[in-house]
């Protein structure tokens, strides 16, 4: 007897409210981890069309040698940096979404309005929640999220647990020694002082309690900022925190000026740090229950400048990596013959990698009339 | 400040901005570009590194210095209001010296013409620097300053188009730093006068053109009027009434900047008891208030820098070309840690001097600017400020 037929023979299913997906989803610890290429990164350089003729002629000097390229099929393969992640690609555990950029851009070319616009889903800049708070509107006393950084980013929202730090260990033992607050005041900025310790108590408390003493998982990643924060993410992940969200980042891929050499070594930080992402996962067995998924404020534009440079675009390819998504190609192939006002042609709203995220991985409803993209099952 | 007490606003507020800025002392000797280039060319690279992290020290320390010290600090208070308004991060520039010459520039203007401003720092070789000016040719113009111009320093975003802004950047094209003297420099061969309108305008065709085109539109003065607003009174939304009414004294002044603060600090809007204590101290309010309190012992200035930093208020660094949001901002679950922990190391030796007043409710008096969440309790007064330090009402300005 299955566990559906059990509950029939009980007549639960009439007793019991309709397991919504939200409860379905608590049951399983998948979570997602967030990796922000803040500054814009040059998607045509990542995810290379080196077998395209206009390619070579809008880049004279920043394109990369066809030789150089680690080919995925159909004309399309990675920047020899990205290297780390091509066991990956061949394992199907990497998805590339191509044509993503957010509609009828205005002045989403900003790197302000454009970050915003992408943490919150929305073009409205008075907008406050993220959008992964917008995902989990419910109150929860535990954690259910983390970014490893300066600020929150797509969790930001008062009712979602989310916290920021930078370095797990310090952070937990310094709450020790915070005084408790009364919870609320009249005066706002007060209130969200009052708030916040509130918060960083109730954090501490859970993570004295929960994290495992696994530091040594540090040791099988690069130093440097991703390699840092994925290393502190795997140790949350591995202490079954069962957080929903994760955020790390990467900086620097604003690259107007003397891009080879910096953008180089980005994406080999970025490849790097997220294979030694994905082995851990692997060898303790979560690496089905992990998505990483990449964005960025906007791609670059299609032609370099005269400063071995790219300024700012718009639509890019962004990419998935776990062991429970359908790896491949998604999205429209670049079309260089027929820019958008030098920009590569948006043809997918950001927002249907959201709506993917929390109807396929979280099964959640999605707050956005957006179609979803088959990389996850 | 004994003398003032009794006096009404307007007077206190005139006074004020009367008062002759203090400047700072003698600034640090600096590197100059051709002694790095030097280094750089004799392969000594890892020299060049040490020299250039030396001066930015160096840099950050006397001003931190000033702002421990200062007799004037509104104007001190105005110098950090247009960092952070005409933002430039030196670790882009990489030229610490260029960038003390923009702060001297920033600090002759800070209380005078908004208009000179401007214009002297679209001219400003750090600027050009950060900003990319300095590489931006008629035959690829590159839109970074420009953007920024446009969104940042002037209208403010949703008040241009895309077009304007890459009339600004063809308007802009040749504007560049001359490498042999380190100053401005309008190189006609990578110059090409802009032809398509701008703001809706014709015949803005050079740098100048675009930046008075810019004064000539109230977005500009408005915009200053909001940024006043969210440093001056609340970090909430603004009474658009009343900051149009700043705007429209700004602008009809010639874009005084003494009449513009003048506005703001004698409004309504800025005394009203609803905006008493709304204001979150930035890292360097916070680390420097502590001092200008009283005479904490035993911290290195170079320590201090170095709080600044890790609460997120790097000085010379800000983290955008938007600047530091600031407000809500500044608290964030680590951040507000690292402020209680430095807090911390700050006050474990008391000052030797006395308490200027001793009762729990003098000194909550004298360092909160709203009541204290917990009442101030202890045995002495040491105890009292002890309290109130670590109150979250001291977090409040």
């Amino acid at each position: 007897m299955n566990r559906r037929d059990f509950l029939k023979t009980l007549g639960a299913l009439s007793i019991l409210p309709l397991l919504p997906a939200e409860a379905a989803a608590s049951q399983q610890p998948r979570c997602v981890v967030l990796v922000e290429l803040k500054g814009g990164n040059d998607s045509l350089n990542t995810l290379v069309p080196y077998q395209d003729a206009a390619y070579y002629r809008l880049r004279p000097q920043l394109a990369l040698p066809a030789q150089q390229i680690l080919p995925l099929g159909n004309g399309m393969g990675l920047h020899p940096a990205m290297q780390p992640l091509l066991p990956l690609w061949r394992n199907g555990e990497m998805a590339w979404i191509q044509g993503i950029g957010i509609p009828h851009q205005n002045l989403a070319r900003s790197h302000f309005t454009s970050i915003h616009t992408w943490e919150t889903a929305s073009e409205d800049q008075n907008v406050q929640q993220g959008w992964v708070t917008q995902v989990f509107p419910e109150q929860s006393q535990r954690l259910q999220g983390v970014t490893i950084g300066d600020e929150l980013g797509p969790l930001a929202g008062n009712h979602f647990n989310a916290i920021n730090l930078h370095n797990v260990d310090a952070f937990a033992a310094y709450i020790s020694a915070l005084p408790a607050v009364p919870a609320f005041s009249r005066n706002p900025m007060l209130a969200h002082i009052l708030a916040t310790q509130q918060r960083l108590l109730n954090a501490g408390a859970e993570l004295a309690r929960q994290l495992n003493s696994n530091q040594g998982i540090q040791q099988q990643f690069p130093n440097g900022e991703l390699g840092e924060g994925l290393a502190a993410v795997a140790r949350m992940i591995l202490s079954d925190f069962n957080m929903p969200v994760y955020k790390v980042g990467l900086g620097n891929f604003d690259t107007h000026v003397s891009q080879p050499n910096l953008h180089r070594k980005l994406l080999g930080d970025l490849a790097e740090g997220l294979a030694a992402f994905s082995k851990v996962m692997q060898q303790h067995g979560k690496w089905g229950e992990v998505l990483v998924v990449t964005y960025s404020e906007f791609g670059r534009r299609a032609s370099e400048n005269r400063n071995l440079g790219t300024d700012h675009g718009s639509a890019a390819a962004h990419f998935a990596l776990g062991g429970g998504i359908k790896g491949g190609m998604y999205g429209v192939h670049p079309d260089l013959d027929a820019l958008d006002a030098g920009d590569v042609r948006n043809s997918l709203d950001f927002r249907s990698v959201y709506a993917t995220l929390a109807r396929r991985w979280w099964r959640r409803s999605s707050p956005w009339g957006v179609s979803d993209i088959p990389f996850i099952a | 400040m004994q003398s003032w007490q009794g006096a009404s606003p307007q007077t206190v507020v005139r006074r004020l901005l009367a008062a002759e800025p203090q400047m700072p002392a003698k600034p640090p000797t600096l590197a100059s570009w051709g002694s790095w280039e030097n280094m750089l060319e004799q392969g000594e690279m890892a020299q060049a590194r040490e020299q250039l992290n030396r001066d930015k020290m160096a840099l950050k320390q006397w001003w931190l210095q000033h702002l421990l010290h200062t007799q004037t600090p509104l104007a001190e208070r105005m110098v950090m209001f247009w960092h952070n308004h005409f933002t430039t991060s030196i670790n882009k520039v990489n030229q610490p010296n260029l960038v003390l010459q923009q702060h001297q520039l920033i600090r002759q203007h800070a209380l005078g013409n908004f208009r000179a401003l401007l214009h002297a720092i679209a001219r400003d070789p750090a600027m050009l620097i950060y900003l990319d000016g300095a590489m931006n040719y008629k035959q690829h113009p590159n839109e970074n300053f420009a953007r920024e111009l446009l969104e940042l320093f002037t209208l403010g975003s949703g008040h241009y188009r895309e077009s304007d802004i890459k009339a600004a950047a063809c308007a802009f094209t040749g504007w560049t730093v001359d490498r042999n003297s380190n100053r401005f420099l309008l190189d006609a061969q990578h110059h090409a006068p802009n032809t398509q309108p701008f703001l809706g305008k014709s015949g803005v065709q050079d740098g100048e053109q675009a930046l008075d085109a810019l004064l000539e539109h109230p977005r500009t003065a408005e915009h200053i009027a909001e940024k006043c607003w969210y440093a001056f009174v609340s970090t909430e939304s603004h009474d658009q009434a009343q900051t149009r009414q700043w705007a429209n004294a700004f602008r009809s002044s010639g874009y005084d900047i003494k009449t513009l603060l003048e506005s703001v600090l004698l409004s309504e809007a800025f005394w009203a008891q609803q905006h008493r204590g709304v204001l979150i101290k930035s890292p360097l309010d916070l680390l420097t208030g502590v001092f200008r309190a009283l005479p904490w012992p035993g911290v290195a200035p170079s320590e201090l820098v170095k709080y600044a930093e890790k609460l997120g208020q790097n000085p010379f660094v800000p983290p955008t070309p938007k600047g530091w949001e600031g407000g809500k901002a500044w608290i964030t679950t680590q951040s507000l840690l690292d402020r209680y922990g430095i807090l911390f190391q700050l006050t474990r030796t008391l000052p030797p001097t006395p308490l200027p007043v001793q009762s729990a409710a003098q000194i909550a008096q004298w360092l909160l600017a709203t009541s204290p969440v917990k009442a101030l309790t202890g045995d002495s007064p040491q105890q009292f400020l002890l309290a109130a330090m670590f109150d979250p009402a001291y977090q409040l300005k």
